[in-house]
């Protein structure tokens, strides 16, 4: 298990690597001046756009910028955003938020997409199958800023339930951004645990319980369930890095303060250290949780040896 | 319960038993009104192809068809004089287990892969005898001995999937015979096992059998495995029994065209070099869409009309009354003659 | 949303590669009609029954597929609302004689009536023209992505699982960059590089945006082909044709592909609802398409200021529904492509 860790640890530096240095490349041909607008009404002197540009290190060749960013990576250091501002810090003061956000959908997926997916697997070829299967797909098929819409138009103004926006990410701003963020996934899990526990029942060693005299009680909730729910539980996993980045789109239609909105206006503004320090994050976390869900598998299915 | 005050006359009495499978295609009769009994430590063995109802038959036994889309339409089955169709399920469950149990071919898939083995052995004695888990644990082991595994203790939280095929199939074994069962019905044990380890299978059973003072039901496609460990035979076809015997009049005088095809393809040591295994010619028939008449006639080199236009009745008894078979012309000489060409030499 | 996470492919690519190769369950199935009769597979451990043999024809997976589709009504529904979708995209004229790029200030916002079913959005244009003509990018899109990502990872996985070793690790590395990098961020970041000069006409825009996509769409299929090669590539039908010396290229294009279509083609269709999903995410954003380009994610996001969902909620309901309508399209015909392919399904 050491061993494989280490490996997979291994291989994930030249992901990292390369990963990293397509988003510096890409951050850095951005065009536009960082130094617009900084001079007050006139452009800016010469002069200051030199010392800004060594300041930044902007005048050095691209390849040399990438090793002094990695060189501070390392000390984990993200850098100084052209507003001053640490970068690390920058994250730091919008991380809870994009992270109630995160655990609001972790939590949909496990309470309603677990449960829809076990209810359809069970009741398969029912009435309640049939509307998981058709209404996930529906779900699948709705762009989330069409679904954050929606759910502005019925449960904010319509309903006045939650309210439309979530300006200070408070947990109860947060519930309705979550659910959206999350109904992808959601829908996603529901159809992979249902897949997987239609397969399930249908297997042999659940014959062989019941001819062990279990009642469906055991033979279902235990021995086909245990089997079911480790690939959903690894699902869930590994969907948490993909929420981060579905978050811009999310906290963008309610206008959240989060890590997903920083992106986005880091984007617009040109402000690329905050935006490769954003990405970077995001990839890292993005990379460690497939590592952890691997591992995970391993632990849950003893099938899958790591050696 | 004790031998003596028995008040039912076989261990197990299957009566007209019937099958159905109900989908989208339509309805197929899977099984149609097939009865026979098992005695107490005795040896049945059902002989059948693929598809002709012979693992359904023994799901329907134990309770375990896959419902839908099988369903039981007709007939008794009857365990120590009890008609187990007509329990509540929760009794019926109850009786898997300690009363009658099963192992499948392929051990593998029947095999829970994420628990360990040594747990799936202890857990029969945890659910139907609410023993605690380490008198559980330990009556695990003793069965994992019992069957022969080597370092039984060390193995005991080892999965599945690091057993080899014949392990396997012990553990299974081990499973079934836990709660020191009446019947172990035994579906097609050996099909996936190599063939010095399906001897090694056998032994074990005819061994365990002896031991526990079973009754086995041993389902296969396998004359071979047969001939040596089974008291009586049933031949199957097409969801009915077709002939039924002690074992050496079987293989003697077979009396059904089909038991009779079969001995004929069984290749034998005198098998002159060179020459053609004959076969059966044809296909088993479509169980959506049976033949009108005896449901071999298609396949049947002595088929005459009357074959084509009525179903025989099911299993007439013969002779002295120990055996039984369902065909129009089990009296003919002309079959009789076939019958004997067919039983020469040696298997 | 970009679909990296996509369990729908996850599932397919198990079920598909395990059950291509393999075509004995279903032979058997057709033979007897039953499938828990067939459990006695095995005929190789020796006396057994002459009679077994497999005597129907054996029908070709696709063949098999198709019949299995033809007798769904959804397969029928969705792939209706699909053409329909096609057929606006291509020949928008035939749904409208409203030109989408009129606009009259003095219609700005009027709700849904006769003329102008769909009502009128903010700068007065006909939002049913807008939505028929919005079509176009959106489908473009949609479908030369998945080909061009098809086509890339197509490529690029079969020589991976086929010839393996060194030069199956530096692709499957590189796959990975591509794959941890999530893309509609990319796609942001990209378009925020180089943005789509404002006035390009569509088919200008359309590369880009599809180029951009497919970039970071392809290491989905880049795996799942590889995958499936590797699956493939020890079967005995394979080693059967190796050893009557077929040639590398030859086993690729008779054997490896042709098994490993199936896969590919359920993916992609998914994959498809996703790569139009994330175009409109993009214009929703307010980069990929310009604004001179009629596309649904534009006129959401256009439609999307709380004001207008308060007082004007058509002019986001009715693009919107658009939009859903083609992705779920899309995505039912993958569902049920994917399920007429498994065996497993019925």
């Amino acid at each position: 298990m050491g061993k494989f860790v280490i490996r997979r640890l291994l291989m994930m530096i030249p992901t990292f690597l390369g990963a990293t240095f397509i988003i510096f490349f890409l951050s850095m041909a951005m065009p536009g001046d960082p130094t617009v607008g900084r001079c007050g009404e006139r452009p800016c002197t010469q002069a200051y756009i030199d010392a800004f540009r060594a300041r930044y290190g902007l005048d050095q060749p691209l390849i040399v910028q990438y090793g002094i960013y990695l060189k501070r990576l390392l000390t984990g250091d993200l850098g100084i955003n052209y507003y001053n501002n640490s970068v690390i810090h920058e994250l730091a003061i919008r991380y809870p938020t994009t992270l109630k956000l995160a655990v609001i959908a972790i939590l949909c997926e496990i309470l309603i997409g677990v449960s829809a997916g076990i209810l359809a697997g069970i009741r398969r070829g029912k009435f309640i199958d049939s509307l998981v299967t058709v209404s996930t797909l529906v779900v699948i098929a709705i762009p989330v800023f069409v679904l954050g819409g929606l759910a502005q138009m019925v449960f904010g103004i319509k309903l006045h339930w939650f309210p439309v926006t979530a300006g200070d990410g408070s947990w109860y701003q947060l519930i309705m951004p979550g659910v959206v963020l999350g109904s992808l996934y959601v829908a996603y899990v529901a159809r992979l645990t249902r897949t997987n526990l239609v397969d399930n029942l249908r297997a042999d060693y659940v014959r062989t319980a019941y001819a062990k005299g279990m009642m469906p009680m055991r033979a279902i909730g235990l021995h086909a369930m245990r089997n079911s729910l480790i690939p959903s539980i690894t699902y869930i996993g590994a969907s948490i890095g993909a929420l981060t980045s579905g978050a811009i789109i999310t906290e963008r239609v309610f206008n959240i303060n989060g890590v997903g909105f920083l992106i986005y206006r880091s984007i617009n503004q040109r402000d690329f250290t905050t935006l490769v320090g954003a990405i970077l994050v995001i990839v890292l976390i993005y990379m460690f949780l497939t590592l952890i869900v691997d591992v995970l598998y391993g632990y849950l299915d003893p099938r899958i040896g790591h050696e | 319960m004790a031998a003596d005050d028995k008040t039912y006359e076989h261990l197990l009495d299957v009566r007209d038993l019937h099958v159905e499978f109900r989908m989208r295609t339509g309805v197929a009769k899977a099984i149609n009104g097939v009865s026979f009994h098992l005695n107490e430590k005795e040896t049945l063995a059902i002989l059948g192809e693929s598809g002709s109802g012979k693992s359904v038959t023994a799901q329907a036994i134990m309770g375990i068809l896959d419902s839908p889309p099988g369903f039981v339409t007709g007939g008794e089955v009857l365990f120590q004089g009890v008609d187990m169709l007509k329990m509540p399920r929760k009794a019926r469950a109850a009786m898997r287990g300690p009363k009658i149990s099963m192992i499948f071919q392929d051990a593998l898939s029947a095999l829970n892969p994420v628990f360990p083995v040594g747990w799936q052995i202890a857990e029969m004695f945890r659910i139907h005898r609410k023993t605690n888990s380490s008198d559980a644990m330990k009556a695990a082991i003793s069965l994992m001995e019992q069957v022969h595994i080597p370092a039984a203790k060390q193995r005991f939280k080892a999965y599945p999937h690091q057993f080899s095929g014949g392990m396997r199939q012990r553990i299974m074994i081990a499973m079934a015979i836990a709660l020191d069962p009446w019947i172990l019905i035994a579906d097609e044990p050996t099909t996936a096992l190599d063939v010095t380890v399906q001897a090694q299978i056998m032994a074990l059973l005819k061994e365990l059998q002896d031991e526990h003072d079973m009754g086995l039901i041993l389902i296969t496609h396998d004359l071979g495995v047969v001939a040596n460990v089974a008291d009586r035979i049933a031949v199957m076809y097409a969801g009915r029994l077709v002939e039924m015997a002690p074992v050496e009049e079987v293989y003697g005088q077979p009396r059904h065209p089909y038991t009779i095809g079969l001995l004929e393809s069984v290749p034998r040591l005198d098998t002159k070099r060179g020459g053609v295994l004959p076969a059966i010619g044809g296909l088993p028939p479509n169980l959506l869409a049976m033949p009108g008449g005896c449901p071999f006639n298609p396949r049947c080199r002595f088929a005459v009309d009357r074959c084509r236009q009525g179903t025989p009745p099911p299993l007439e008894a013969l002779d002295d009354g120990t055996r039984f078979a369902a065909c129009w012309r089990v009296d003919d000489p002309e079959v009789a003659d076939e019958a004997h060409r067919a039983s020469e030499g040696d298997l | 949303m970009s679909d990296e996470l996509n369990p729908l492919a996850e599932v397919v690519v198990e079920a598909e590669i395990a059950a291509v190769p393999n075509k004995l369950p279903r032979i058997q199935r057709h033979n007897l009609l039953v499938p828990n009769l067939s459990s006695a597979g095995s005929s190789d451990s020796g006396v057994t029954f002459a009679g077994g043999a497999q005597g129907e024809k054996p029908r070709s997976l696709g063949r098999d597929a198709w019949d299995d589709m033809r007798h769904r009504p959804l397969f029928w529904v969705a792939a209706a609302v699909a053409l329909v979708f096609i057929l606006a995209a291509a020949f928008p004229q035939l749904f409208t004689s409203q030109d989408p790029k009129y606009c009259d200030l003095i219609y700005s916002r009027l709700p849904p009536r006769p003329g102008h079913i769909f009502g009128n959005d903010f700068q007065g244009c006909d939002i049913f023209a807008r939505t028929v003509y919005g079509a176009r990018a959106s489908i473009l899109v949609g479908l030369c992505t998945t080909a061009v990502a098809a086509l890339i990872g197509g490529l690029l996985g079969t020589l991976a699982g086929y010839l393996g070793g060194p030069l199956d690790a530096v692709l499957s590395r590189i796959a990975d960059i591509f794959f941890s990098i999530p893309m509609l961020l990319a796609a942001m970041v990209a378009f925020a590089v180089l943005p789509v000069p404002p006035g390009a006409a569509l088919p200008r825009a359309v590369i880009q945006i599809v180029l951009v996509l497919a970039i970071f769409g392809w290491p989905n299929v880049f795996r799942l082909m590889r995958a499936a090669v590797i699956q493939t590539k020890p079967q005995e039908y394979v080693l059967a044709a190796r050893a009557l010396g077929a040639s590398p290229l030859r086993l690729i294009g008779s054997h490896i592909v042709p098994n490993s279509l199936t896969p590919l083609l359920v993916v992609s269709t998914i994959d498809l609802g996703g790569y139009i999903i994330a175009e409109a995410s993009l214009s929703f954003l307010g980069l990929g398409l310009p604004s001179t380009i009629v596309a649904w994610g534009r006129d959401i996001s256009n439609a999307s200021g709380l004001g207008y969902i308060r007082n004007a909620p058509f002019m986001l309901l009715f693009p919107a529904a658009a939009l859903c309508l083609a992705v779920l399209a899309f995505i039912m015909l993958s569902e049920v492509v994917r399920d007429a392919l498994d065996p497993k399904s019925r």
